[in-house]
């Protein structure tokens, strides 16, 4: 055998050699289907994240309208915009949601005022929430327009509105809860 | 007096609202989140690459032995309130408990996520898992809520809340046991590549070998040639059979005297 031909034959061997191997590294292993079906599994990745969101005392306080007269629309909360901070400790981005457990109630009474009434708008920018843009609380969790991505050490801004129909005079009540999260 | 007065105007204009400002105060909860259960991938699919990447399932649940998992709740605001931590979706379920079912905790205010007080809680998957393995999906939230001041009129109460999704694998033991199986399977598979390396390596180095050999004895070899056929013949010949010239000896392609 010349040694053109020798060499050729083990560049060859050596080429094979490694495509076979590259297929089988990235084939599965065998198993019949039946432990395929039990098999799922998930491995371990632990990052700590540091999730905190603040609101303002004014918030804590609870979402004030005063007195309102029946039929009268976009009365803004007394307390103006809360600013939901998140602090500089967080080392991860934030996203709100808000809710509101029901419909404004008065007391044990059947009289409401539905939360299409209710209405709410976000900001990234103070003084920028508009109640055109403003839309009706639901039961049911629902993304901040803007507040989606919010680094540490920034604000939110939330303003309330609130539609009186008419209805029976008196206090109605609910309540309303931000969430917070890791922005997906 | 108008010195006082003005004093009192800029004081009432700037100073006030600054301080105001200042004292902006907030409250809420932090949640120390450790992202459990990323699927890396499924044991079906598990390759020779995924154990050199040392893929274990150190947080999967096994059917009657509980799996526990440390949070940090921590209040980095100026308030100091209770938050209780509660789990939600189906994580939930009916074939989980859950320990302990309801935790509260009053962390001190202005705390750091380092100082978090750590809640452990434990869930354990009922003896006779009944369904096959698969992921529980849901989020631990760590709620607060606050009474409302009296005779606000109209509006509503308020509450916060913080959370981290949560993901949960169940699996049973005769699932662990294909999964170590799979395992084995890809470790022989890498153990098969290495020696194979070795006989490729090995190979070489002996073609390498005999090609060296084969040059030098080509070197040392004396052949016996016709002039005219150009024909080759033993050694103990001294005219070609064929022709009858004289055959002439040859070592390295120089003619020998």
């Amino acid at each position: 055998m010349s040694n053109k031909a020798t060499s050729a034959v083990a560049i060859a061997t050596i080429l094979l050699v490694a495509i076979a191997f590259g297929f089988w590294l990235v084939s599965p292993g065998q198993v019949d289907a039946a432990s395929m079906e039990e098999n799922a599994t998930d491995t371990s990745v632990t990052v700590n994240q540091y999730v905190a969101c603040g609101a303002p005392s004014s918030y804590a306080n609870g979402i004030e309208f005063g007195t309102l007269d029946p039929e009268t629309n976009d009365n803004p909360n007394t307390d103006g915009e809360y600013n939901f901070h998140s602090p500089s400790t967080n080392n991860v981005n934030i996203h709100y949601y808000i809710k509101a457990n029901d419909a404004l109630t008065r007391g044990g009474n059947p009289d409401k005022i539905l939360l299409g009434n209710y209405t709410w708008d976000d900001n990234t920018t103070s003084g920028q929430t508009d109640v055109s843009r403003s839309q009706a609380l639901t039961t049911d969790y629902v993304s901040f327009d803007d507040g989606t991505n919010v680094a540490p050490d920034s604000d939110v801004y939330l303003k309330f509105w609130l539609d009186i129909p008419i209805t029976t005079p008196g206090d109605y009540n609910n309540t309303v809860t931000v969430k917070c999260n890791v922005t997906s | 007096m108008k010195k006082m007065l003005a004093a009192l105007i800029v004081f009432g204009l700037f100073i006030m609202p600054t301080i105001a400002a200042a004292q902006e105060q907030y409250v809420g909860v932090g949640l120390v989140c450790k992202t459990y259960g990323e699927t890396i991938a499924k044991a079906k699919d598990i390759t020779v690459m995924d154990v050199l990447k040392e893929v274990l399932d150190k947080d999967a649940v096994i059917e009657g032995q509980p799996k526990c998992v440390e949070y940090g709740i921590y209040n980095p605001f100026d308030i100091k309130l209770d938050s209780s931590l509660v789990f939600t979706g189906d994580i939930k379920d009916k074939v989980f408990t859950v320990e302990p079912s309801n935790v509260v905790v009053d962390p001190e205010k202005n705390m750091l996520p380092e100082e978090a007080i750590p809640v452990k809680v434990c869930f354990k998957v009922e003896t006779k898992y009944p369904y096959t393995p698969e992921k529980h999906v849901g989020s631990t939230t760590a709620v607060w809520s606050m009474k409302p001041e009296e005779g606000g009129g109209s509006g509503s109460a308020t509450g916060g809340s913080v959370e981290c999704p949560f993901y949960l694998q169940v699996n049973t033991e005769a699932g662990q046991k294909i999964m170590l199986e799979e395992r084995k399977q890809a470790l022989f598979k890498l153990q098969v590549l290495v020696v194979l390396i070795i006989v490729v390596v090995v190979v070489l180095a002996l073609l390498a070998v005999y090609r060296v050999k084969k040059k030098n004895e080509l070197k040392n070899k004396i052949i016996n040639v016709c002039p005219k056929c150009k024909k080759q013949y033993p050694l103990d010949l001294e005219h070609c059979p064929k022709c009858g010239s004289k055959l002439k000896k040859y070592k390295a392609g120089k003619e020998l005297k």
